[in-house]
């Protein structure tokens, strides 16, 4: 696990089997090469990517066994040039990065070998499959572009319906964005309750089940997170704030929802023991 | 009928020589696991320790039960390393 401190400092946590960290179970200071603020950090299943604010650069760490580091074997520093990066985000086992320019890069071979079945016998986009840093021939200024954690691709653009996107979260399988207006839409994997829509059974772009579970192929509102001010994703459930109070649905089975049980919650619902504590700009969660 | 949480191919599982086991990675942070042994045997269910959740391995069986390993990424060594912007 990793943080990055408001004054730009690195904390980590956790297992070093893959050098992500110091083997400890409390945040530790880690120290950066060069430069020493760091902007954004993001985890991927074993490695991490630091985006640090000395001349846009992109620092990697841990397993390489995917190419999720962005540079073959042999060789010690990226050949591709970036324009000063302006965000990271890990996947499994593929990572991003966006720049000032607007262009979107990424790199990691991921689940490669599920897209080669999937999309048989058309060949995998170049970008999905490899180990340095690609150019996303998709990304521009109207667009967003997400990859879940599995590599799925999903974009969208704003239009006349006031659906200009401003906040992405993804889990493994699933997506939940939110828009200027305070709208909250959900699509992905459906299986666990993971996208909190009512009347899953009746929607109309319900896809047909496949062996992997149900799922949702177009993003649906979820009008009970309307206005939500966080949100974040867990592999298969989710927690916001909405209305001050903090709520959770999704997969259950190890009671991350926090409801005391082992059911998983298929709509939104406050968390019993925050019901009555509201949150407020200055306190930390 | 069993539900599979997901089908993964057998390239996409980690290799650990020691203890001749695949792995992948299971959503609630442990690992999705199935031996060498399991799949010579024509095993195609890679369970987790730590839930219920259990994926279908999608391999060549013919393959296995030869005796031929299919190549996996294995782990790799600790990396600190810089990428230039």
């Amino acid at each position: 696990m990793s943080l990055s401190s408001e004054s730009g400092e690195l904390l980590m946590c956790g297992q070093n089997h893959k050098g992500q960290s110091q083997e400890v179970i409390t945040f530790q200071p880690c120290p950066l090469p060069g430069c020493s603020r760091v902007q954004q950090v993001s985890c991927g299943w074993d490695f991490s990517v630091i985006n640090s604010d000395c001349d846009g650069q992109v620092l990697v760490c841990s397993s390489n066994a995917f190419g999720q580091l962005g540079f073959s074997p042999g060789i010690t520093h990226s050949a591709e040039p970036f324009h000063p990066v302006t965000s990271v985000a890990a996947g499994l086992r593929h990572a991003l990065a966006s720049t000032a320019s607007g262009c979107v890069y990424q790199w990691g071979t991921g689940l490669s070998s599920h897209a080669k079945r999937m999309l048989s016998p058309h060949p995998v986009p170049a970008h999905l499959s490899s180990k340095e840093p690609c150019l996303v021939p998709v990304a521009g200024s109207t667009h967003c572009v997400c990859l879940t954690v599995k590599g799925d691709v999903f974009l969208w653009g704003s239009n006349k319906h006031d659906q200009r996107v401003t906040d992405v979260h993804s889990g493994w399988t699933h997506l939940v964005v939110k828009t200027e207006s305070g709208r909250v839409f959900t699509w992905g994997r459906a299986n666990y309750g993971q996208l909190g829509q009512i009347n899953q059974s009746t929607e109309k772009e319900y896809d047909i089940s496949t062996s992997s579970g149900q799922s949702i192929s177009r993003p649906v509102e979820v009008k009970a997170l309307f206005g939500a001010t966080q949100i974040a994703c867990g592999s298969e459930h989710n927690l916001a704030v909405v209305g001050g109070r903090i709520v959770s649905w999704g997969w259950n089975e190890h009671k991350m929802c926090g409801d005391g049980s082992l059911c998983d919650i298929p709509q939104p619902q406050p968390i019993p023991c925050f019901r009555d504590i509201t949150s407020n700009e200055d306190s930390t969660s | 009928m069993t539900v599979f949480h997901d089908e993964v191919e057998i390239e996409d599982f980690e290799y650990d020589e020691e203890t001749e086991t695949y792995y992948f990675p299971c959503p609630c942070g442990d690992r999705f696991a199935i031996t060498k042994e399991d799949l010579e045997n024509g095993e195609e269910v890679a369970t987790c320790p730590s839930c219920s959740l259990i994926v279908k391995v999608i391999y060549d069986k013919e393959q296995f039960m030869c005796g031929e390993v299919i190549e996996a990424p294995k782990t790799t060594e600790n990396k600190l390393e810089l990428a230039q912007s």
